[in-house]
């Protein structure tokens, strides 16, 4: 029983709630950071990582919280976690660090983050609240992989950096193209992945 | 640094590098409250207010407190106190939206009325700390960054607004099931980005 | 006790500003050395880079150390010509404007009022507003190489581009139309990666090597264009024609009367 309570906290954000196509949480910084792989993965593990551990932190102080500055705490556990995040990448990823700027930072209003605090874990446990943090931490990974996928691919002929489509500018075949490249294509993407998320559980149109 | 600076530092940070279109920040709000014009204006006009004065706001913060070599004015000449940068910045957001929020009530009912649900809501628009971290890395000064402020918000409001009277018309449409709603509304948004790209590397 | 009383309020707001400014401030101050590391690893990989003779195998630093020697140019201003500075100029440049040449940070010199000039909208053609009074300027010496290594930087499509170009020491003195690019590489900027950001792409960084600066009249001739030909135009960036340009007049700029043009161009020292 209760590892069924586990599975469900963990895996609904997958497709049931996924935060970006069904909540419209947390799309904001997802849409720059999804041309390169690499940096995609470096924000999803920062997210993750972030949402995890705010959500059982809020969690734990649930009850001390006052309720007139409830969001104010919740923000500074947030930013405080994102300032951490930020440290780590620049002393151990730097090369990722440096191209993704301003986006880390904007982590802290990922509305992710302060949704799941302010909606899951100031009702919840600390334990289930953290799985509820990668739950939904995962469920955003998913939809910025699939993006930063299909943009690296057909923008510029290469995974993680590394040539699967030699382009032509490399002596190659592979016209690259340049809208991936730029940024509506994020919103095509996104919005091509809903329609075939909603199509496979019809359930979903209209509810938000 | 004329008139004309400051002039065409506002028509960029307006159309040229849009908050919403070309950099994609404040889109949680900017995709939940764009069901009607109405409602759009309405936090528009919040974004502005409060981008116009926590921009100035945290240039001053930046520049007296945080900056290496800012405290020299009480003698730590040495202190370099920018990683506090994010934590503070979003504690002045934090805190002006919630002084807003009660002169508004004391001093101005009527528009309190009408902006007063959304201005919860612009703690967490990614538009208004995003409109904050660019002042920071284009190190721009007080002047510049309360003309910066002041049209990124109208930027920003002017790209809720319009996708607002794009989808109140797209309602008479005949969108597939699976595409309305969310789908529909992210390739309405691309195109409109697509649109805003015309102005990319126009020189002012 | 009742967590909503004022008492409470401020005690959880006490307690959380400490520990949360005290985990912060301790990330901060223990990464602080290492990411010093990483920037200054970061400028000098790129100096080596531009010269042609970076060894990914072997520490940075090291390479560096052996083979790179920094002096200090005088911008022309004025009824100054442009010139090396000499260890008493620095030492007087010192004591004046206040600037750390053992530290020397070529980016916080370029904001500092004091250590530089405004530019006017004519002369600014690299939309870099204003220039530092002096710049470190890097002589590479590596077996048969001989690089001068300068710093650029101008404004692409969406942000100013960093970098340095690197000029082979052996074509210098021998008139204007023999000054020979050796190589070019950029470390910061925010291009739209795959189409201006290409411009850290080593297939067309290798387009540079051997193309001439200047034309016989000591104007700057080197630029990028489309469907290049001749040793004094590279080819342009596919889709991206503003940072193709700002390419151009950045070179125009850091290598024009208001840049380098008298380093490069006086007689042999």
């Amino acid at each position: 029983m209760a590892d069924q309570k586990t599975k469900e906290v963990l895996l609904n954000p997958l497709f049931n709630e996924n935060p970006i196509t069904l909540q419209v949480l947390g799309i904001c910084s997802a849409l720059a950071v999804t041309t390169r792989l690499d940096k995609t993965l470096a924000m999803c593990v920062a997210v993750v990582f972030v949402v995890a551990f705010s959500n059982a932190i809020v969690s734990a102080i649930r009850h001390q919280i006052p309720t007139s500055i409830r969001i104010i705490v919740q923000m500074t556990v947030i930013a405080s976690l994102v300032i951490f995040v930020d440290q780590i990448l620049a002393a151990f990823w730097f090369e990722v660090s440096k191209e993704m700027s301003v986006f880390v930072g904007l982590i802290i209003t990922n509305c992710i983050v302060m949704g799941r605090a302010e909606a899951f874990a100031m009702k919840h446990d600390p334990q289930a609240s953290f799985l509820d943090g990668i739950g939904n931490g995962l469920g955003y990974c998913l939809i910025l992989l699939i993006v930063g996928f299909l943009r690296e691919l057909f923008g510029s002929g290469k995974l993680f950096g590394i040539d699967v489509m030699r382009p032509v500018t490399e002596g190659g075949w592979y016209v690259p193209n340049g809208l991936m490249l730029l940024p509506p294509s994020a919103f095509f993407i996104i919005g091509l992945t809903i329609w075939a998320i909603r199509t496979w559980r019809p359930e979903q149109v209209g509810r938000s | 640094m004329g008139f004309e600076h400051y002039l065409s530092l506002f028509i960029k940070s307006i159309f040229i590098e849009n908050l919403a279109l070309s950099f994609f920040l404040g889109m949680c709000t900017f995709l939940a409250v764009s069901k009607d014009v109405k409602t759009a204006l309405g936090l528009g006009l919040a974004v502005v207010v409060i981008q116009t004065i926590t921009v100035p706001a945290n240039n001053l913060l930046l520049n007296y407190l945080l900056k290496p070599g800012a405290l020299s004015w009480i003698g730590q000449g040495e202190a370099d106190l920018t990683f506090l940068g994010l934590i503070s910045y979003i504690g002045v957001i934090a805190a002006m939206v919630q002084i807003l929020e009660m002169a508004l009530d004391r001093y101005f009912p009527p528009l309190y009325n009408a902006l007063g649900i959304f201005l919860p809501l612009i703690t967490v628009n990614c538009a208004i700390l995003g409109g904050t971290l660019f002042m920071v890395e284009r190190d721009y000064n007080f002047p510049e960054s309360c003309v910066f402020g002041f049209g990124s918000g109208v930027g920003w409001a002017m790209a809720i607004a319009a996708l607002a009277g794009v989808r109140e018309k797209m309602k008479y449409s005949d969108v597939p099931d699976g595409l309305k709603g969310l789908g529909i509304t992210f390739i309405t948004v691309g195109l409109m980005a697509l649109a805003f790209m015309s102005f990319t590397g126009i020189k002012l | 006790m009742d967590r909503d009383s004022v008492g409470n309020t401020i005690k959880v707001a006490a307690l959380l500003c400490v520990v949360c400014s005290v985990l912060v401030s301790a990330t901060a101050v223990g990464l602080r050395d290492r990411q010093a590391t990483n920037r200054l690893e970061e400028l000098q990989r790129n100096v080596l880079i531009a010269a042609d003779i970076y060894d990914s195998a072997r520490p940075i630093q090291e390479q560096f150390a052996e083979s790179v020697e920094i002096k200090f140019y005088r911008f022309p201003d004025g009824k100054f010509a442009g010139k090396l500075l000499t260890d008493q100029e620095m030492s007087m440049y010192a004591s004046r404007y206040k600037i750390d040449f053992a530290k020397f940070n070529q980016r916080k010199t370029s904001l500092n009022p004091d250590t530089s000039t405004e530019l006017d909208s004519t002369a600014d053609i690299a939309g870099i507003k204003r220039r530092e009074l002096v710049s470190a300027v890097y002589f590479v010496r590596h077996g048969d190489h001989r690089n001068v290594v300068l710093p650029i930087r101008g404004y692409g499509l969406w942000s100013t581009l960093w970098g340095f170009i690197s000029i082979d020491e052996s074509s210098l003195g021998k008139g204007p139309e023999a000054v020979t690019i050796r190589g070019l590489s950029y470390y910061d900027h925010k291009e739209t990666p795959g189409l201006g950001g290409e411009v850290d792409n080593p297939s067309w960084k290798a387009k540079w090597p051997g193309k001439r600066v200047y034309g016989a009249d000591g104007a700057v001739k080197i630029e990028v264009a489309k469907a290049a030909h001749g040793d004094a135009q590279v080819d342009s960036l596919s889709g991206a024609t503003i940072t193709s340009q700002g390419v151009t007049n950045m070179m125009r700029f850091w290598l024009g009367e208001q840049g380098f043009q008298s380093l490069l161009l006086a007689a042999k020292q």
